[in-house]
């Protein structure tokens, strides 16, 4: 079975190679020998651009200081530290403190390569025959012709080897590029949500006509998981098929073999020489109607001996909110008497969902817009506009397609908007929703995550639902959405409208006048048999302790995390104290 | 929705105007000093991961090590294997074998350990190989049976080399331990990505990072300390 599975995933993974696909959101094509090359190209200038300025820097030194006889201390403190240092600190170290750009990484790609090459060439030149270099001196070779002439050739062999060794250290390193907003091959890999794709609804595409009506709505640019990504990202899984979940699973790991593949492919192939190095290859609104559970506000959560016993382990995703609202229930029911672990940081829906249908954990909040269009197949112009409508179809899809059961959600949305700084506004004449724009926005750029640019939820839907064209497109990373704006590198950018920092940067978000955007609100999802076994309480407890979680609360909250670097768990316990659930 | 008015709130703060170095995103000593204690737990995790993924793989490469020294031809064979293993990359890794092994320690253990068996299988091999046929000759003539040989004589005589490996691989394992939080095992990447501001904050990415090269250099030393204290007739033989 295993065997036969991961067989399928990789005959899905080739044919990601060779021939492009519709990703699962449906609006734009992934895979294919040219996103393929594409991709390829990327990774290789990163590769070849590090190797090239490492091999600058430290063939020469190399060579010089061998020559000499000097520097052995240094040699070998440039090799061990090189060997010490975790590329990933590098890339990190590099991201925050210069930005995310392909320059920074080909500078801490640089100083990967580096020590193996040093170490190598010194080693090489150390090494030549003195008798060698004596004969070519009585000859009356300079010192320069000395080096250039009887100690590199001699030494070329192990300059090679150095140079082989840090090539593959630097290809295997640049896949983790797109952790730090650089495209390579890893790209894939790390952008799960936009590389899946659906061959049945692909089918059904085909079949139908190729009309899209403009009002797709869905949740984009969070998708790149790994990061600062949020809800409705990975698009990476096809809906409801006949074959349920499963074979959700097997395309969307279909794609990751296949950029696996593509990865692997260069580093293998640098490293079937047979290279002998050692070297690290060192290598991410009102709450709903059915509210009526609870009594009013504010209310002290009350412990119940009956709860004492069960235990549940509660999931999130992979951003700010998402694991605040797993430590704010997770407390909550604590409260009440439950046994209460965590799994937090998942990644993305389709991580969450699949570890709560195995039973890893037993709830995590969802967001209805991400799960109506990511996992639950509904089209984004078939998603309801209202909220309680919305909530609705996702409790009912969740528990045909799943047994899950959609607790009652969030007075918060969190969706997308667009937005600006203040000054922007100003200049535009105070606009306050997004059709405001026409006839201005030809002469304002955008910035958006290169994915929001493909999507039609997104830059996309501007301009379908709004007729909105932009003077230029700007792709960024997602966390640099506030930033961009206000170093004044893009007029206008795409918020989440939770985001902490519009307030603290006292930015113009616009209003959604056309409903671009499905709703967002949270629903703590429960596997139906841990919800039967845990008891009332439960639903009590989550739809109380959410009450107060509005729009500018759940704001407040993420700013607390993501400005002023409070700890999630201990930002979820002052929300519980100051709205009087939790003594 | 009037209800809700009614509710004790959080009251939010005013964070307008100016910054503070903390939500600038900066280095920031202070908030360090302040917060260091949160690092401790990925801290344990990564020394944990790192730790036993080297034990196991050096398990794993010492046993098959001693099996291709009695037979020869095993080398090439187990060396092309663990070839491959090392040359997977490790963030491919990590997510193809979350579909068999699911999510937590025991799917980053098996990557990383992995990762360290071309190391150390190669390292003991070679350390094996390289004592000096005169030294076997001398010994096999005192009468030492093969397995006397071997962990009196061959063992000692390659410790150099398999520490050697040791280092390498302990250090290595450091820095791919970075990415094991992509299967939720946690470790120091945990906090370096946490899908916040994470690697966006200066103050977090100089810690997280910083502890992830003390912890790499530490083991690299410790193992240094290790090869020194086992053969003594090197440190006097200058």
């Amino acid at each position: 079975m295993v065997l036969a599975s991961a067989l399928s995933e990789f005959g899905d993974g080739l044919r990601f190679l060779v021939q492009s696909d519709t990703s699962s959101y449906g609006d734009t094509q992934v895979g294919g020998p040219h996103e393929v090359l594409r991709l390829l190209s990327l990774h290789l200038q990163l590769s070849g651009f590090s190797l090239l300025f490492a091999a600058l820097v430290a063939i020469p030194a190399g060579l010089v200081l061998g020559h000499l006889g000097r520097g052995q201390f240094l040699a070998t403190s440039v090799s061990n530290i090189g060997r010490a240092v975790p590329s990933l600190a590098i890339i990190a170290f590099f991201f925050s403190f210069l930005g995310p750009s392909k320059a920074n990484i080909i500078l801490a790609l640089t100083l990967l390569a580096i020590p193996p090459l040093f170490t190598n060439t010194y080693v090489g030149v150390r090494q030549v025959d003195p008798d060698s270099v004596d004969a070519a001196r009585g000859m009356g070779y300079g010192e320069g012709r000395i080096l250039a002439g009887v100690e590199l050739p001699m030494s070329l062999p192990l300059v090679f080897g150095g140079l082989r060794t840090a090539a593959v250290s630097v290809v295997a390193t640049a896949t983790i590029a797109p952790l730090a907003g650089v495209e390579s091959l890893g790209t894939p890999l790390v952008a799960r949500g936009v590389y899946g794709t659906d061959r049945d609804r692909r089918a059904r595409r085909r079949r139908r006509s190729r009309l899209r009506r403009p009002a797709e709505c869905r949740h984009p640019a969070r998708a790149e998981a790994g990061r600062r990504p949020a809800h409705a990202p990975a698009r990476g899984v096809s809906p409801p098929n006949p074959k349920g979940p499963d074979t959700m699973r097997t395309h969307m790991s279909g794609r990751l073999v296949a950029a696996a593949l593509a990865a692997i492919l260069l580093p293998a192939g640098l490293a079937a020489c047979g290279s002998s190095d050692k070297s690290s290859s060192g290598t991410s609104g009102a709450a709903a109607a059915t509210t009526g559970a609870s009594s009013g506000g504010g209310q002290l959560i009350q412990y119940d001996a009956a709860n004492k016993g069960k235990s549940l382990k509660i999931g999130s995703k992979n951003f700010t909110e998402s694991i605040i609202l797993g430590y704010i229930y997770g407390e909550a029911l604590k409260k009440a008497g439950y046994t209460v672990k965590y799994d937090l940081n998942l990644g993305t829906e389709q991580v969450a969902t699949r570890a709560l249908k195995s039973h890893e954990i037993d709830g995590y909040p969802e967001y209805t817009g991400t799960a109506l269009t990511s996992l639950l197949g509904v089209k984004p112009k078939d998603v309801p506009h209202d909220e309680n409508a919305a909530y609705q179809e996702a409790k009912r899809l969740y528990e045909s397609k799943y047994k899950f059961t959609a607790l009652p959600q969030t007075p918060f949305t969190d969706s997308q908007a667009l937005g600006m700084t203040a000054a922007t506004a100003k200049k535009l004449g105070n606009p306050t929703k997004i059709s405001d724009l026409k006839g201005k926005s030809q002469n304002l750029t955008l910035a958006g995550s290169a994915e929001c640019f493909k999507r039609s939820d997104c830059a996309l839907g501007f301009k379908q639902v709004y007729g909105l064209t932009f003077k230029k497109e700007i792709p960024i990373d997602v966390s640099q959405r506030h930033e961009v704006i206000l170093k004044g590198k893009a007029d206008l950018t795409v918020p989440f409208t939770t985001d902490g920092q519009i307030a603290a940067n006292k930015e113009v978000v616009l209003k959604d006048d056309k409903q671009l955007f499905p709703p967002y609100n949270v629903t703590f999802v429960v596997r139906d048999d841990a919800f039967a076994r845990l008891g009332p309480d439960l639903e009590k407890v989550v739809t109380t302790v959410q009450k107060g979680l509005t729009t500018p609360v759940m704001s407040e909250l993420n700013s607390r995390v993501d400005l002023d670097k409070q700890q999630p768990l201990a930002v979820a316990g002052e929300y519980l104290k100051a709205t009087g659930y939790v003594k | 929705v009037s209800g809700l008015l009614v509710l004790a709130q959080i009251v939010p703060r005013n964070r307008a105007g100016h910054q503070t170095c903390v939500q600038r995103n900066g280095f920031c000593p202070r908030w360090i000093v302040d917060n260091i204690g949160n690092y401790k737990e990925p801290f344990l995790r990564h020394v944990e991961l790192t730790v036993l993924a080297v034990a196991f793989g050096f398990a794993i490469a010492f046993a098959l090590a001693l099996v291709a020294h009695r037979r020869r031809w095993l080398v090439g064979p187990i060396t092309a294997v663990t070839g491959i293993l090392y040359t997977l990359p490790s963030l491919a890794v990590f997510f193809l074998l979350q579909p068999l092994t699911g999510r937590g320690v025991t799917t980053a253990l098996i990557a990383l350990t992995a990762y360290t068996l071309l190391i150390l299988f190669r390292n003991v091999t070679l350390g094996l190989d390289n004592v000096p046929a005169e030294i076997k000759d001398a010994a096999r003539g005192q009468g030492y049976s093969d397995r006397q040989m071997l962990w009196h004589v061959e063992l000692p005589l390659a410790l150099p080399e398999i520490i050697a490996g040791l280092r390498i691989a302990a250090t290595t394992t450091v820095g791919l331990a970075t990415l094991a939080f992509l299967a939720g095992a946690g470790g120091l990447g945990e906090p370096l990505f946490d899908g916040g501001e994470g690697i966006n904050f200066q103050s977090n990415v100089v810690v997280a990072g910083g502890l992830c090269v003390l912890l790499a250099i530490a083991l690299d030393l410790l193992l240094l300390g290790v090869q020194r204290a086992a053969s003594p007739w090197q440190r006097a033989r200058g």
